[in-house]
């Protein structure tokens, strides 16, 4: 239940058993290697890691190239699985081994001819359309040549300026123009001219425009040319097939591929690792962090590997810093992605997570406040733990939303929320002695004040005490003793004077002598050490202002929204009921029934994700807010070791 | 019946209450709007931060609620609304704007900050913590505005009962 205690070790092997000492770290993923500074590594292996690099790079290309082309998911579950595919962790061990370097070379070559057909296809379509504006002109191209006395001009102008250039064309001596064809932009024409006329006709063109056209090598005429590019185009397109036919046989190796993938980023991990450390010819030296109860055993298990290795203790370098593992329980461990959103603590700060855990629980329900929602919850959740396939985390977070649900059970029994029916909807429920649900402690509109609110803000107050005193605890691991008596301790004594004046007003002058102490304490405390003693005194009483005394006020307050939220989840749910009843209630009931059952499902399940969302960042907001604000700075490091991490095998065991 | 006039009590108690609402979600529907877009463009290029960028984008979130706190707490402390007078009404009214007003800014401003949060968050994640709080402090002055209008609430409902 706390953050694990780390030590750097230094691992010295033998050369040639680098891999396997490696290979096993990473099996147990207990290990995470750091730089080595002193020594500079080996030189020969760059060039090892750069070539798993390429390899990955390849491997990578031709799972996204053959992807789309293999079996695709049928199952529910293969469906969930995405692009991951289920196996055993011991498949991917030495699935590099085999040689793929011909169905990648086969891969890259019809990648490239795909290319090659693609760029053909767009321009064949390009020269047809082009084509089919000319395909009044029936006599073949290589005939329209000009000759030693005329010219000839095939193109296009602007539509809109067609009529005046024709006109002018008409009024030039020796000249024939005839359209062929016209598109809404561009009118197509042919225009004969005699030599004499040339330089006035070209004048004309060159006013208006025109877009001369290239027929390339094409001879024959319009028809036979479309005729023939239509069967190019064919042509081209059955080869498309043939390479669909192809890369679908070739995807029937997918699987296989995937898993070297998987081993490929293993070894990538193992190079990486020697590439920071450091050696000689015959050795290497790793150095990395393990947690204390793994070091013990760690010598013991890389001995059975081989005898030529040697482990010990090092001292960690200047300004490094141990690496954060957290280790809780099975319940409080899916707390833990709570925290993550945060971020990590810091080596020496305590775990917040076993703290978190019953007030984030205790919020969710507060937010939603309906056992009917969180009957459904709970429900779905364990189906969906039973059935899908999940990573570690995703695991976490169900777990995590399955405690959620059943507080929301629990709350929404106290507050007799239940779909938002009222009683009279749901007389099986009531308790005739009481008039209320049975179980309900709260009428969630009737006691909003002050019992619910009270409740909120106890909890509130109860919330933000632990944060003081775990803030109180984090000072005195970072040794800062006096901060700790100052700072946190005194504001301890503050809330529980003024809490004592209201309470106990007998005692009201012990209370303001206590008081009074507090305050002081905090105004040292939290001046700044190593200014002037006025000036520490000024800012000391600005902090004891704004930070404590309206930090607590503001802190409170921000608790509302646990009652807010409940309440707007019941009024909602209570809308949307009255709604499709009183709809329903309006049609015929063969209608009406189906109405209202779609209203209810659609209003409800609105409702429940709406609510469920806002349930769950908020009550994470008053952990990162009003909680950790107490006690937490973060900006620690998380442990990564080396591990087996996959990004395409799915071994449910392995998680 | 009396008809309603629009300077009648229950009329003016109604309608702080609703300034209230309306103006506290107006700032946080802005604030999480400019959050929540500054929070996308992160996420296209880095949609591992999905989750702390979510909680940036809820921070501005709280003004609405606050301002139904204070619409629930006008319904809940005069129940008996159609009996107050033209004077208690307006003192109701006034005493909403506090809440409203504050809302209504500090849910614009927290949204910024939030935004600015959202760009330290994808530079460095581990700064997740610090810009919570650069925008926890700008939601700080809505309750201080929600402390006030119970405060003046409260003190009317006294005189009355």
């Amino acid at each position: 239940m706390a953050v694990v205690e780390m030590k750097k070790m230094a691992i010295l092997v033998a050369q040639d058993d680098t891999e396997k000492i490696l290979a096993q770290l990473q099996k147990h993923g207990i290990f995470e290697v750091s730089k080595n500074v002193k020594t500079e590594s080996p030189s020969v292996l760059p060039k090892e890691l750069a070539s798993t690099e390429s390899r990955l790079a390849d491997i990578d290309f031709v799972i996204r190239f053959l992807t789309p082309f293999a079996k695709q998911p049928q199952s529910f579950r293969e469906k969930v699985l995405g692009e991951m595919v289920e196996g055993n962790i011991s498949e991917v061990e030495n699935a590099d081994a085999k040689d793929f370097s011909e169905l990648i070379e086969t891969c890259s070559l019809l990648e490239e001819e795909e290319n090659r057909i693609h760029a053909k296809q767009s321009k064949l379509s390009a020269f047809l359309k082009l084509l089919s504006y000319w395909k009044r002109l029936d006599i073949p191209l290589q005939t329209l040549r000009s000759t030693h006395k005329t010219q000839i001009f095939l193109g296009s102008v602007d539509t809109k300026e067609f009529p005046d250039f024709s006109q002018e064309i008409a009024d030039t001596e020796y000249t024939y123009l005839k359209a062929v064809s016209h598109s809404t932009r561009s009118t197509f024409f042919f225009l004969l001219t005699h030599e004499s006329s040339v330089v006035t006709v070209k004048q004309t063109l060159e006013n208006y425009r025109f877009t001369p056209v290239d027929f390339g090598k094409a001879l024959g005429t319009v028809s036979e040319e479309i005729r023939e590019v239509k069967q190019n185009q064919e042509s081209l397109e059955s080869r498309l097939q043939e390479i669909e036919l192809q890369k679908r046989e070739l995807a029937k190796n997918v699987r296989e591929i995937k898993l070297a993938a998987d081993s490929l980023l293993w070894k990538r991990q193992k190079k990486e690792a020697i590439e920071i450390s450091s050696g000689t010819k015959s050795t290497t030296y790793i150095t990395g962090w393990v947690s204390a109860r793994d070091a013990a055993t760690l010598s013991q298990e890389l001995f059975a590997i081989t005898p030529y290795v040697e482990v010990f203790e090092v001292e960690a370098e200047e300004g490094e810093v141990p690496p954060v593992q957290l280790k809780n329980n099975a319940v409080v461990k899916p707390f833990e992605s709570v925290l993550n959103l945060f971020g990590t603590p810091a080596y020496s700060e305590v775990d917040p997570t076993p703290f978190l855990a019953p007030f984030f629980a205790i919020f969710f329900g507060f937010c939603l406040t309906d056992a009917g929602y969180g009957i459904l919850m709970t429900v779905t959740l364990l189906i969906a733990l039973k059935v899908l396939p999940t990573t570690k985390q995703m695991h976490q977070m169900l777990v995590l939303l399955l405690f959620g649900g059943v507080s929301t059970i629990i709350m929404g029994i106290l507050f007799g929320g239940y779909f938002g029916m009222t009683q009279e909807q749901l007389p099986f429920l009531v308790n005739e002695a009481t008039g209320k649900f049975y179980g309900q402690i709260f009428d969630p509109v009737k006691d909003l004040m002050p019992k619910i609110a009270a409740l909120a803000f106890g909890l509130g107050f109860l919330h933000i005490i632990l944060g003081v005193i775990l803030g109180f605890v984090n000072k005195i691991r970072n040794k800062d003793t006096v901060g700790a008596l100052l700072i946190h301790f005194m504001e301890l004594v503050l809330v529980g004077s003024v809490a004592g004046i209201v309470l106990l007003p007998s005692l009201s002058k012990v209370f303001f002598g206590t008081l009074l102490i507090a305050c002081a304490g905090i105004i040292w405390g939290t001046g700044p050490k190593d200014s002037h003693v006025f000036g520490r005194i000024a800012f000391g009483f600005l902090e004891l202002f704004m930070g404590v005394i309206v930090g607590w006020v503001a802190n409170l307050l921000s608790y509302s929204r646990l009652f807010s939220l409940g309440l707007a989840t019941g009024v909602i749910a209570l809308a949307f009921n009255s709604i499709a009843s009183t709809l329903g209630g309006m049609m015929p009931a063969l209608i009406g029934i189906p109405v209202m059952i779609l209203l209810i499902l659609f209003g409800h399940s609105l409702n429940i994700g709406l609510n469920l969302l806002g349930a769950f960042v908020h009550s994470g907001r008053l952990q990162f807010v009003e909680f950790f604000g107490k006690f937490l700075e973060g900006g620690g490091r998380k442990f990564s070791p080396l591990s087996r991490k996959t990004t395409y095998l799915y071994d449910s065991r392995h998680l | 019946m009396e008809t309603l006039a629009l300077t009648s009590g229950p009329a003016l108690a109604a309608l702080g209450a609703a300034t209230a609402a309306a103006l506290g979600g107006a700032g946080s529907a802005i604030g999480s709007g400019i959050a929540g877009q500054a929070a996308s463009g992160v996420t296209s290029e880095k949609p591992e931060l999905f989750g702390k960028l979510l909680v940036l984008e809820i921070l501005p979130g709280s003004q609405g609620i606050y301002g139904l706190v204070g619409a629930f707490l006008v319904t809940l402390f005069f129940p008996h609304i159609m009996d107050l007078t033209a004077s208690q009404g307006a003192y109701i009214f006034f005493a909403c704007l506090p809440l409203a007003i504050t809302g209504l800014f500090s849910g614009m401003f927290q949204g910024k900050v939030a935004a600015a949060g959202a760009q330290v968050v994808a530079k460095n994640p581990d700064g997740m913590g610090k810009a919570i709080v650069f925008a926890a402090i700008v939601e700080t002055f809505a309750i201080f505005g929600l402390l006030i209008t119970f405060l003046l609430l409260n003190n009317l409902k006294t005189a009355i009962s």
